[in-house]
């Protein structure tokens, strides 16, 4: 028996599903289990060719599901909405564990995770399945934990671990952007305080500095002693949640001279 | 594991590195630099020979620039030989996607180097001849 795993993702074939999920569940197949989609054959051109011949794809009614997944190779199935997977379920497919893995904010859906949104029709059909016996938890990415659909938002225990967390939440690494000063009195105490009072707003690791000397930014000590002078350029390194944001508030305060205006 | 760092024009770098986040989740040991007109260029090898420094565990450091003959790439290309470093040219998100699952697995800089050009090229299609050309096999 092919090992199968199921997700609900109206986005079926997509780059999260071929460049996290497929490496991730090392799966040869997709099974896309939507009435609709195998009805529409451009909708099936697209999909077919969105795997760029890294994985087969089929396309199947949700009832005949079971049939399909009895044999072939390890399968991630992709649900359009919960209806099929109820239709699936209906059709008498046993389904272990489910990962609604992305629904958007239509419908009268409310936001249970910023990818996944369940509206009480949602929550009435998931309700069903978990009383049958199936594990459902909400996980967009490899990445994310995998969380419980409903009450208070707790990790559950899937079949697939999820990988290590990285050492720091990040997006992605370290940014950096070169910005000048251009206050006429350069980081001054003052200023330097207006920057460390911005960065110790920030959840994301800031730091500043010159050549290879850095200093943590939310600190006001930190920044007095790099004597940055009018019309001198500093290294702005973030890391974290919202680094990039980040980045571009700190771009903004460093034009506006701390707050101070450009000088004449 | 190899280090990799995106390096462009502008904000073309962190905006890959962060969209390719929200895709796939974070992309341990991959960093961005911009490169802004008014750098002196100097300066910008500078820079970039401290982020390469600082990236390599060492299994040396992958640039991959914005484009070929472009500024970001021709600093990087200064560093050939002096760094363990393989550039890049032609970044694009394809790319970046694919390092998430190929940064664990490669110890070989110059075969990581050929796999991201070869999936980068790989993606770049008319994509809707494709599709004319199945539909009319169909």
């Amino acid at each position: 028996m092919p090992e199968v795993y199921f997700r609900v993702d109206p986005r079926l074939v997509h780059a999260t599903v071929m460049n996290a999920w497929v490496p991730e569940l090392e799966v040869g197949r997709l099974v896309i289990a939507d009435a609709k989609v195998l009805a529409d054959p451009r909708r099936r051109h697209i999909l077919h060719m969105s795997a760029m011949d890294e994985v087969e794809v089929e396309f199947v009614v949700p009832a005949r599901l079971g049939l399909r997944l009895k044999e072939g190779a390890d399968a991630l199935v992709l649900f359009s909405d919960v209806d099929s997977v109820m239709a699936a379920a209906e059709g008498g497919l046993a389904i272990d564990e489910l990962n609604v893995g992305h629904l958007p904010a239509t419908d009268g859906r409310s936001a249970r995770h910023p990818a996944v949104h369940l509206g009480p029709r949602d929550v009435g059909q998931l309700e069903r399945l978990q009383k049958e016996g199936t594990r459902v938890y909400l996980q967009p990415l490899p990445n994310d934990p995998p969380l419980a659909p409903f009450g208070i938002p707790r990790p559950v225990a899937v079949k697939r671990p999820r990988r290590p967390a990285p050492r720091s939440p990040s997006e992605g690494g370290v940014h950096r952007r070169r910005l000048q000063i251009v206050n006429e009195r350069g980081l001054h105490l003052r200023a330097a305080h207006v920057l460390a009072h911005a960065a110790g707003k920030m959840s994301c690791e800031v730091r500043v500095g010159r050549n290879e000397r850095m200093v943590n930014a939310k600190s006001l000590l930190g920044l007095t002693t790099l004597g940055a002078a009018r019309g001198s350029w500093l290294d702005v390194e973030v890391e974290g949640p919202g680094a990039v944001g980040a980045l571009d508030e700190l771009e903004a305060l460093f034009e506006s001279g701390f707050t101070e205006g450009a000088g004449p | 594991m190899i280090g990799v760092v995106l390096l462009s024009h502008g904000h073309l770098a962190e905006a890959l590195l962060q969209t390719a986040t929200e895709i796939v989740g974070p992309i341990e040991g991959a960093t961005s630099l911009a490169v802004s007109r008014s750098d002196p260029l100097r300066e910008v090898e500078h820079r970039l020979t401290q982020i390469v420094q600082r990236s390599d565990q060492g299994s040396g450091v992958l640039v991959l620039a914005d484009m070929f003959g472009g500024t970001a790439a021709n600093v990087a290309l200064e560093l050939v030989g002096r760094h363990r470093l393989e550039v890049v040219t032609g970044m694009n998100l394809p790319m970046v996607l694919k390092l998430s699952t190929s940064l664990d697995d490669a110890t070989e800089l110059g075969a990581l180097a050929q796999l991201l050009k070869f999936y980068g090229q790989r993606n770049v299609v008319v994509a809707s001849e494709l599709l004319k050309e199945r539909e009319q096999d169909a």
